[in-house]
């Protein structure tokens, strides 16, 4: 056990105070790594929390606090954190949830509608893309919305007219952690059963922390744009 | 109001006593300086202080309390150890924080103790980072900062520098000594390094064997040892004791040294000198008072002409340490960095004698302090 101890108490290269500040991809995998115990910890509390079903959407919302202070740099104070986000956005994340399935329920059933129906006519491809598109734009505008939700006090139709906008203009990052969120589950689903406590206390949490990186930059804009233009008013 | 008494402070462990009836007074805001070599009782003494050794006789009284049966947490004291003991799980901040998290202190409070400490040492972008990641200087400021955030009247450092190379053992030297008058609180400090003791403390404590030697401000500490074991610790390299008969010399003395008459010159205390007439005596001299060429400022009658050989030069730079033989005893002189002496042959130096000290060879006390005696040296 020396050499764990070594490798655990060993001293670091240093940060310098100048170094430039990692960014992008770099900056996720560095705060993936640094929180991973917190994150762990983070998806162990939202399952527990979600037991009861009907708290998806606060436990999700609560997840996403937490992950956004992450991603801001800032520390975090984890069942604190995640306890406090729970309850405060308890019934506006239940409505907006809601909604959000309601909004993806749609999309969703006629994507695979059309999806039956193209393997027999190629004709449905074309609608199949379509309800795709739509099921896609909704999923993106979701993760927006839930991170306007907990990082603002925003009427829930402003968190949608707005989500929806930000879905349309900027929905590149948002759409490739998704795609991350979706591999770990494929990751999940192939390796099964090695990959048994995946669930529990990595994919939703690191997926979460994939989504805050994603959406916090226009998060912030919307809400400064917003607080702006009341200051004017 | 963080003052500080030891009266008769007392370690034992079964039959073995480490810190014997040690007294001392440590006034508030004070920057004190414990210092001796490894199993002085130094490190056991400052654990004494912070509650995390038991004492065995005597009172400590910390303002106007006696503590000795008073937890470590209730005493209102912050330490910082040699090996900084970090949580290696935590991040710098949560580190910093996490005593005022078990105190349950608000978290707006937590938050900006934690914020304030980082600006002062200059770590508000290390926060949330992780001990692993950071640098022997980047820990030991994060050590300090969760010392500080508590805001204790005293704080307490263990060799708080001994892992860090030299270089930033300087950098740090100086942060810390500027950390004392900001923070204006009691510090109480244990090094095995007499650099460290003299360049930051108010007061130094020499300990040996777990007695107290001298305390003292630095400056008196090496202009006016109290015996030879403080002589021989403060200064680097360390004084020279040659063994002298102290014979009259028509009005005043010399001490004769292997049938060369050293002057003393007046500004030695001719009284206590003369005590000693026809007496054996220890003279010691500090490597820096030997003088290629006569220093203006010294009177040529304290001035002693001697030759030695010269067996080791050292050059440091700024000087060099020649390692000489004198009259057949080793003896080490600081001379300037012009001096080119080369191994084996004989140089011709002066003695300062009026920075020349005299100790009894038994008691090993020096002649001219008035410094109390301490005990727990031959008598």
């Amino acid at each position: 056990m020396r050499w764990l101890a070594d490798h655990y108490f060993a001293e670091g290269p240093g940060i310098s105070k100048d170094a430039p500040k990692r960014t992008g991809l770099a900056l996720v995998a560095e705060t993936m790594w640094r929180e991973g115990i917190e994150l762990m910890k983070l998806n162990l509390i939202f399952v527990l929390a979600c037991l009861p079903l009907v708290t998806i959407p606060a436990a999700f919302a609560a997840m996403m606090r937490v992950t956004l202070t992450m991603a801001e740099d800032r520390n975090v104070y984890l069942v604190e954190d995640f306890v406090q986000a729970f309850r405060r956005n308890f019934i506006r994340a239940s409505l907006l949830g809601l909604g959000i399935a309601a909004a993806l329920a749609i999309p969703g059933y006629a994507a695979f509608s059309y999806a039956e129906l193209a393997v027999a006519s190629p004709l449905y491809a074309v609608p199949l893309a379509l309800a795709v598109g739509v099921a896609c734009l909704f999923a993106i505008a979701g993760t927006y919305a839930f991170a306007l939700l907990v990082i603002s006090d925003f009427s829930l139709g402003d968190i949608l007219r707005l989500s929806l906008l930000a879905a349309l203009a900027r929905p590149g990052k948002p759409l490739a952690a998704l795609g991350f969120v979706a591999a770990l589950w494929l990751i999940h689903i192939l390796f099964y059963p090695v990959t048994l406590v995946m669930p529990a206390i990595i994919n939703f949490a690191f997926g979460t922390l994939a989504i805050a990186f994603s959406v916090l930059e226009t998060v912030q804009c919307l809400v400064r744009a917003k607080e702006e233009r009341a200051g004017e008013a | 109001m963080a003052s500080i008494s030891l009266r008769k402070l007392n370690k034992t462990y079964g039959a073995l006593t480490v810190v014997h009836d040690i007294d001392l007074e440590i006034a508030d805001k004070e920057f004190i300086i414990l210092v001796g070599p490894s199993g002085c009782g130094k490190s056991t003494t400052l654990r004494m202080i912070a509650g995390l050794e038991e004492v065995s006789g005597g009172d400590l009284v910390i303002g106007d309390e006696v503590v000795n049966d008073v937890p470590s947490k209730d005493r209102d004291i912050a330490m910082v150890f040699q090996n900084y003991a970090l949580y290696p799980h935590m991040t710098v901040y949560k580190n910093m924080a996490f005593g005022l998290m078990l105190r349950k202190a608000p978290r707006d409070e937590i938050d900006r103790k934690v914020m304030e400490a980082a600006k002062i040492l200059d770590i508000e972008h290390l926060l949330n980072r992780k001990p692993k990641a950071l640098s022997g200087g980047q820990r030991q400021r994060v050590a300090l900062g969760r010392a500080m955030v508590r805001n204790p009247e005293v704080f307490l450092l263990d060799e708080p520098l001994s892992n860090l190379d030299a270089k930033l053992r300087g950098t740090m030297r100086a942060e810390i000594a500027k950390l004392h008058k900001r923070l204006g609180a009691t510090f109480i400090y244990v090094t095995h390094d007499q650099v460290e003791a003299m360049t930051m403390a108010d007061r130094i404590v020499v300990m040996k064997d777990g007695h107290i030697q001298q305390v003292d401000t630095p400056q008196n500490l090496y202009d006016r040892p109290v015996n030879m074991f403080v002589a021989g610790f403060i200064g680097a390299p360390q004084m020279n004791m040659l063994p002298v008969t102290i014979l009259r010399d028509g009005q005043g003395f010399v001490a004769r040294f292997e049938g060369q008459n050293l002057p003393m010159p007046g500004n030695l205390d001719q009284s206590r000198i003369a005590a000693y007439e026809g007496r054996e005596a220890v003279l010691g001299i500090r490597p820096e008072n030997f003088h290629e060429v006569a220093p203006d400022d010294i009177p040529a009658e304290a001035l002693a002409q001697m030759s030695a050989v010269v067996e080791l030069t050292e050059p440091m730079g700024s000087e060099v340490h020649l390692g000489l033989t004198w009259a057949g005893r080793p003896i080490t002189a600081k001379v300037s960095p012009r001096c080119k002496a080369a191994e084996g042959e004989t140089l011709n130096l002066l003695v300062d004698m009026s920075a020349a000290h005299l100790f009894d060879p038994k008691s090993e006390l020096s002649l001219f302090s008035d410094a109390p005696q301490p005990r727990g040296i031959a008598a």
